[in-house]
């Protein structure tokens, strides 16, 4: 009760100053009208064609970017975490990738690579990667010398010690950088859309930026702040909460 | 007590030359407008300081991101100790703050920028309160580890509240501060950057949006490597602070 | 050269909640909202050209413009005739009143210099690659409306290969082969006239003067019907005002070439992408081609473009022609 009293209060007040101070509904639109256009959204009705299939490619190109960062982002975590050389090495180009605004990259990527689903895709892993990167290096530091000696001494190396000894050792920051990046990747995903593709939430948005509606960019943002809610207190809550216990149940 | 790490120094600076290096070869093979070498943007930008063209720009961005990073940090905080003391707070805002974390920052941009207008207040106000969250959530995470030694331990000394915030609370703070400060400082200024591609017709990421519209890249990048300077200085600031204190 | 306050600081949404049912300004000072191709509102503020008016000339990004003057943000702003009658087809209370300073709307599709010899004129890219801005832009209606209207292309997305991507990132995709051709908007389109890479087959203006004798404009001063009809006098003001700018431009037109008075705005606009062949658009203004004056601004110029907005089938109904037009004559009367 108490955590939706304010969202409650805020709709109430984005009401009235809609209907009774700002009545310019094409700018400020009432709530009733991003109703409207959620309905819409949701009857899968647009004005450039189906939304579930722009809808569907936004988040396919999210999940194909989030997975290729989170994989590269911890191998290379790993390996940083291992050798202080290599994260000194990676610290700058990780740097700069993160701190490089998404829209920026794909202006650089889509002249090479022209209109294609790469742009986007490589755009976020770019800024994705390093947030993995820079937890699971932060993880693998953490693990204790003991067991990395005990390691050595069995002489378990290459794939095997990644897969049997770093990841389990760092699962639980693996967790929390899925989780911090795919609520990254869904807060950035439309930036990286707005400048060249055929399709995506992103170009939507612009289209009704580009004609002043705000109404149907209100009700996007709705749409993805709700998804992305959901994907992190359905999937990542519990998964998270389930690691927790196994490592303090191993303790 | 900062020591000088020479490998870590020169493995750092390796990276970069490489980066240049890459850039400079594809600029080589591309040869267009599009992609101009390296050599070119650098000339330009040095013409942009030479001239100094290059300062209006960035104290415009550079004085939004501050000044909304400065909201962020306070609000973060003040959000982050409130709810760490407070149950009925956090149970208030966790909706709240969940939706603030997850809305996606070009539709804040776009709505902020239409409805309250193009003033440097609103994007002070959307760059404060896309910070807030990412600097709340690490200073309660932090005060909740420590939370309950540190109340029986203020409880039991009966110390007044104003001791407590400035005695225990804020010595204790400073280190997770500062890793949040890191953070969001980065976020502040690319939020502030993105605010004038996206509408906000002055400072570096209006130029940068210029020099696109008019496909002068030589130009859009001479301002992006402006950019990145001004935030690997400030990045380079903050480590500095961060070990001192953290040290300490 | 002065310093244009690119800031907005007139009545923002906030300051209007708090200053509600203040009332209007006496029309001593005006905000004129423009972007960046308005350099006539920019030299006119500059060198006094406004006389006692007080303008003051905002530059923001040319899709804010409008949302300034929705908003009831600035009195007047810097837009297109053609999306002046979809707005008020979509019931917002504007009126274009005059083409004083307006640019001659060049913008158009560019192919790579090398194909232009395949590819002279718009039928020619049947089936090709065309980038265009964006299909919410008012470019991309205006292009619909022309198809329809003068070339008998009842879809456009099908007749052409049609591929969206910002305007500046277009040159760079066509450039690189990409795409075949892109329509581009006006920063765009100056800087492609002035690179050798890229050749014009194709711009508003001229397709319409050689379907209709008259130019068309890809912008000029909008306000609202209400602003209009309580501010004759500053209205006249601020058309005589650009009207002198305009004249002045063309007289000087070396001030906008590197090294000259308003370099800068020049850059801005587009104009000196390539400094060897800033000349092409320099050669128009000198030659009076690439700004109108209010003398342009007729009854037979507006009857053609609601005539191809007709033919054009722009919207599906056309609002009365004065309600979206000051008609000719009515701000020099009142004087």
């Amino acid at each position: 009760m108490l955590n939706a009293a304010p969202v409650v209060v805020g709709i109430g007040l984005w009401w009235t100053i809609t209907t009774f101070v700002l009545v310019q509904p094409r700018l400020f639109p009432p709530p009733q009208d991003v109703l409207a256009e959620l309905l819409r959204i949701l009857s899968n009705d647009g004005p450039l064609g189906p939304t579930y299939a722009h809808a569907g490619a936004t988040l396919l190109r999210l999940l194909t970017a989030w997975s290729i960062a989170f994989v590269i982002g911890t191998l290379l975590g790993v390996l940083a975490g291992r050798r202080r050389l290599v994260f000194d090495f990676m610290a700058n180009p990780v740097w700069i990738a993160m701190s490089v605004p998404s829209v920026v990259w794909v202006f650089i990527l889509l002249v090479l690579f022209g209109i294609e689903n790469i742009v986007p895709v490589s755009a976020l892993v770019l800024l994705l990667t390093a947030p993995v990167f820079l937890g699971t290096a932060e993880g693998v530091r953490a693990i204790s010398k003991d067991l990395l000696e005990m390691c050595d001494s069995y002489h378990v190396r290459g794939w095997q010690r990644l897969t049997g000894f770093y990841l389990p050792s760092i699962a639980s920051y693996m967790v929390a950088n899925a989780r911090v990046s795919f609520a990254y990747g869904i807060r950035i995903v439309l930036i990286a859309e707005v400048i060249g593709l055929p399709n995506g939430v992103g170009i939507l948005v612009a289209y009704w930026s580009d004609t002043l509606f705000m109404a149907p960019i209100v009700a996007w943002g709705i749409l993805l702040t709700a998804v992305g809610m959901a994907v992190d207190l359905l999937v990542f809550g519990p998964l998270q909460r389930r690691i927790r216990q196994e490592s303090e149940l191993s303790r | 007590m900062v020591r000088f790490d020479t490998s870590a120094a020169l493995a750092q600076i390796a990276s970069i030359v490489v980066l240049l290096a890459l850039w400079a070869a594809a600029a080589i093979i591309v040869d267009m407008r599009a992609l101009p070498a390296p050599w070119l943007v650098f000339a330009t930008l040095g013409e942009l300081i030479v001239s100094g063209q290059a300062f209006a720009p960035l104290g415009e961005t550079l004085g939004r991101t501050l000044a909304g990073f400065a909201l962020g940090m306070v609000l973060g905080t003040g959000y982050g100790i409130a709810a760490a003391l407070s149950r009925t707070f956090r149970e208030l805002t966790l909706w709240l703050l969940q939706i603030s974390i997850f809305t996606p920052t070009l539709i804040l941009i776009f709505l902020f920028l239409i409805s309250l207008g193009r003033t440097n207040l609103t994007v002070i106000v959307l760059v404060g309160l896309v910070v807030m969250p990412v600097v709340g959530t690490y200073i309660r995470d932090a005060m909740g580890d420590f939370e309950d030694e540190l109340t029986e331990m203020a409880d039991s000394f009966k110390i007044g509240l104003r001791e407590r915030v400035t005695g225990m609370y804020l010595p204790f703070l400073m280190p997770p501060l500062l890793a949040a400060g890191r953070v969001a400082f980065t976020l502040a200024w690319k939020v502030a950057f993105l605010s004038e591609i996206f509408g906000f017709p002055n400072g570096i990421g209006w130029q940068v949006k210029t020099g696109y519209d008019i496909y002068n890249i030589q130009l859009l990048l001479a301002w992006l490597m402006l950019f990145i300077f001004v935030l690997l200085i400030a990045e380079q600031l903050m480590r500095l602070a961060q070990r001192r204190f953290v040290k300490w | 050269m002065t310093h244009f306050s690119p800031l907005f600081p007139g009545t923002t949404a906030l300051a209007g909640l708090l200053a509600l049912g203040a009332s209007p300004l006496a029309a001593q000072s005006v905000s004129m909202t423009v972007e960046a191709s308005a350099i006539p509102a920019f030299v006119a503020a500059d060198r006094g050209f406004f006389g006692a008016l007080e303008v003051e000339v905002s530059k923001v990004g040319y899709d804010q413009v409008q949302a300034l003057l929705v908003a009831g943000d600035t009195d007047i702003a810097w837009m297109s005739p053609i999306e002046t009658v979809q707005f008020v087809t979509e019931g917002s209370d504007f009126r274009y009143f005059s083409t004083a300073g307006a640019q001659n709307m060049y913008n158009g599709i560019v192919v790579r210099a090398e194909e232009a010899d395949q590819y002279p004129d718009v039928l020619s890219l049947e089936g090709k690659q065309l980038g265009i801005p964006g299909f919410g832009t008012g470019t991309w209606a205006s292009f619909r409306a022309f198809t329809r209207a003068f070339y008998d292309i009842e879809d456009p997305t099908e007749y052409f290969d049609v591929v969206t991507a910002s305007s500046g990132a277009l040159l760079a995709l066509v450039e690189q082969g990409r795409v075949d051709a892109a329509l581009l908007f006006s920063g765009s389109s100056a800087a492609a006239r002035a690179l050798p890479e890229f050749r014009t087959v194709f711009s508003f203006t001229e397709a319409m003067e050689a379907a209709t004798g008259q130019p068309l404009v890809i912008n000029g001063a909008v306000a609202t019907g209400t602003w209009l009809d309580e501010n004759p006098e500053t209205a006249a003001a601020v058309v005589a005002g650009l009207d002198e700018a305009t004249a002045w431009i063309e007289a000087n037109p070396s001030a906008f070439a590197s090294g000259g008075e308003y370099e800068q705005l020049a850059q801005d606009a587009g104009w000196l992408a390539g400094p060897e062949t800033v000349d092409s658009v320099l050669s128009l203004i000198e030659e009076g081609k690439w700004y109108l004056s209010s003398e342009d601004y007729t009854q037979e110029w507006i009857g053609a473009i609601m005539t191809l907005l007709a033919d054009g089938q722009f919207v599906e109904e056309l609002p009365e022609q004065d309600a979206a037009f000051l008609a000719p004559g009515t701000l020099t009367a009142s004087e």
